[in-house]
């Protein structure tokens, strides 16, 4: 039923991953060359190449990188962790927790004043996001009751940013929170990767190394518990993880939806189902996706930016549908 | 040789005792079946002894070490490894191949993302015992319910556990595929291992299990041979019934005649 090797796959998938990286920091509107900036910057002589390649398109294609492989890695230990196909990233409540968190900044006006303020709202939006749901369902709580307290604190969140856009205190001001919400990676400096990448780099730590336990999870939460796991302590681990990546994503990019709801979805049957073979596919799946829709916004010569959240909202959708029509014979 | 040994367990949900005051002991070779009407406490039983739930009061202890230890004190990984719960709907979430659920019951043993040679043979050697190695590339979600059951019983001696703690093991299967697991069950017994299963077929319970533990209400209300156990008497008490019992050469059969009307 495995049409390809798992090795071949991930080749195939981290080989996709390099190309659209070099692809995408070869691109712009300054004619530079890579190998020019990259001797410039061992010389440490200051150049026009050197600038525009580390100052302007590493810093985007790099988050391009950290931002998509989180989702998707966030959406396959979701998947796996609430044994749903239909879960994503954001079903606790963290995404929007983080987007919380980043629209109060920009609201009062914070955010222009440093631009670390952001960022760091948003992250502790995503964790305190995540301590609502733990206080909310219960610290022994059941999954049932973490989804329905995630529920609440999406609602919850989601109505306060309304809030927020309701009495933006100018056009601008709203503009600036909106397309923030849209998800993008422009005019992004090296900065926001340092900021986001520690946090990120802890997350996908405490995902990845939950790989064992999410198969055993295949067969049910007592099973894995009779198998020598201890859910409790599982599952706090993946959720704070998933706190931090995901929070320390939405902070540098905005809420990019569908990646971590679809990336997992295609590339499951192609890893035999194994939740944790996913885990690693879907990181670098997700990467993948994130950098092309990248370089497709990129490519539109336009006045106004394309959102990278619009895109891949906009391919994400239409393909997921067309993927349920193509399997639910599966599924039901 | 003692394998497991719960003291004096009760256990509380809400407020409605589940289960009260049960000693039970497990010895190397047997094959226990645990009967009783639906709702007699022998799930929760069960999964106290296999350390899911805590009992409100009581200790179990187990012999993964020639020492009998405190089941709290035993870690988890070593618990697992000693002994395996199948419970009573496992329903895989996933299509994973019969192969890799199988490969499940390795989860105690391997910590290294290689399986190891060792788990490897046991992983082949759990699937050609339980007949399902012809079907080792299917998704599980596509197998019958006897398949699957035996799937997931490969998956069980995948990870060679001592004892293994079945939950209703035979619910919901054909006589055919009954027989097969009992008859599998049995055998891990006999080579020195021991088994403890909630059962509802008594006739088979009586047939294959070396000892029936028959619990009602909570508490246990005979234990022995299966003869001494399923007495018309008991059947009328426990469960309610009038039966025809019958001690056969070949095991005790059992024949529900009609409901006891309560006066």
């Amino acid at each position: 039923m495995q049409k390809i090797s798992y090795s071949l796959l991930m080749m195939l998938l981290g080989f996709g991953v390099l190309v659209a990286f070099l692809f995408s920091l070869g691109m712009g509107n300054a004619s530079i060359s890579i190998v020019q900036a990259v001797k410039d910057l061992l010389n440490s002589t200051p150049s026009l190449h050197q600038t525009v390649l580390w100052e302007i398109r590493l810093p985007r294609v790099v988050l391009a990188v950290l931002v998509g492989a989180t989702l998707g890695l966030a959406g396959a230990a979701m998947q796996g962790f609430l044994r749903n196909p239909l879960a994503e990233p954001g079903i606790l409540g963290v995404s929007s927790g983080a987007a919380l968190g980043a629209v109060i900044v920009l609201y009062f006006g914070f955010a222009a004043a440093a631009w670390y303020w952001l960022p760091v709202a948003a992250i502790v939006g995503a964790l305190i996001a995540l301590i609502l749901v733990y206080l909310l369902a219960g610290f022994r709580s059941s999954v049932l009751s973490l989804i329905l307290a995630g529920v609440a604190i999406n609602a919850i969140a989601g109505a306060l940013i309304s809030v927020a856009l309701n009495f933006a205190p100018s056009y601008f001001a709203l503009q600036e929170i909106v397309f923030w919400l849209m998800g993008s990676l422009a005019n992004r400096n090296m900065h926001h990767v340092y900021i986001a990448a520690p946090f990120i780099a802890v997350g996908w730590v405490l995902l990845l190394s939950r790989y064992r336990f999410l198969n055993a999870l295949s067969l049910g939460e007592e099973t894995a518990t009779s198998l020598g796991f201890s859910p409790q302590r599982e599952r706090n681990f993946l959720l704070v993880g998933l706190a931090l990546c995901v929070g320390a994503a939405v902070s540098v990019s905005g809420s990019i939806g569908f990646v971590g709801l679809v990336v997992p979805h295609l590339l499951r049957p192609l890893v035999g189902y194994k939740p944790s073979r996913l885990l690693f596919a879907s990181a670098l799946g997700g990467a993948l996706l994130v950098l092309c829709a990248d370089i497709f916004v990129r490519q539109l010569d336009v006045a106004r930016e394309l959102k990278l959240g619009v895109v891949t909202s906009l391919l994400g959708g239409p393909f997921f549908l067309l993927l349920i029509l193509k399997t639910r014979s599966r599924w039901i | 040789m003692s394998l497991l040994n719960a003291k004096n367990l009760s256990l509380v949900l809400g407020n409605k005792s589940v289960v009260t005051q049960v000693d039970l002991h497990v010895n190397t070779g047997e094959f226990i079946g645990l009967i009783g009407p639906n709702g007699a406490g022998k799930s929760s039983l069960l999964r106290m002894l296999d350390g899911l739930i805590k009992p409100n009061s009581g200790q179990i202890e187990l012999t993964p070490q020639n020492v009998p230890t405190a089941i709290e004190k035993i870690p988890a990984q070593l618990r697992a490894q000693f002994m395996a719960y199948l419970a009573q709907h496992e329903a895989p979430a996933w299509p994973l191949s019969v192969k890799n659920v199988v490969a499940l019951g390795r989860s105690p043993w391997n910590s290294s993302v290689n399986a190891s040679t060792e788990g490897e043979l046991a992983i082949l050697k759990a699937l050609a015992m339980t007949d399902v190695d012809s079907l080792a590339e299917r998704p599980v979600t596509e197998l019958s319910g006897g398949e699957l059951q035996r799937a997931l019983l490969a998956r069980v001696f995948a990870g060679n556990p001592k004892l293994i703690v079945a939950d209703e093991p035979i619910a919901a299967l054909d006589v055919y595929h009954q027989l097969h697991i009992m008859e599998l069950l049995q055998a891990h017994a006999q080579q020195g291992g021991a088994v403890i299963a909630a059962l509802h077929d008594l006739s088979l319970a009586a047939r294959f299990c070396s000892r029936l533990i028959l619990m009602h209400q909570g508490k246990l209300v005979a234990e022995g041979e299966p003869a001494q156990v399923l007495t018309p008497e008991n059947l009328a008490k426990v469960y309610g019934i009038t039966a025809h019992v019958d001690c056969r050469e070949d095991g005790v059969v059992i024949i529900p005649i009609k409901r006891v009307t309560q006066a």
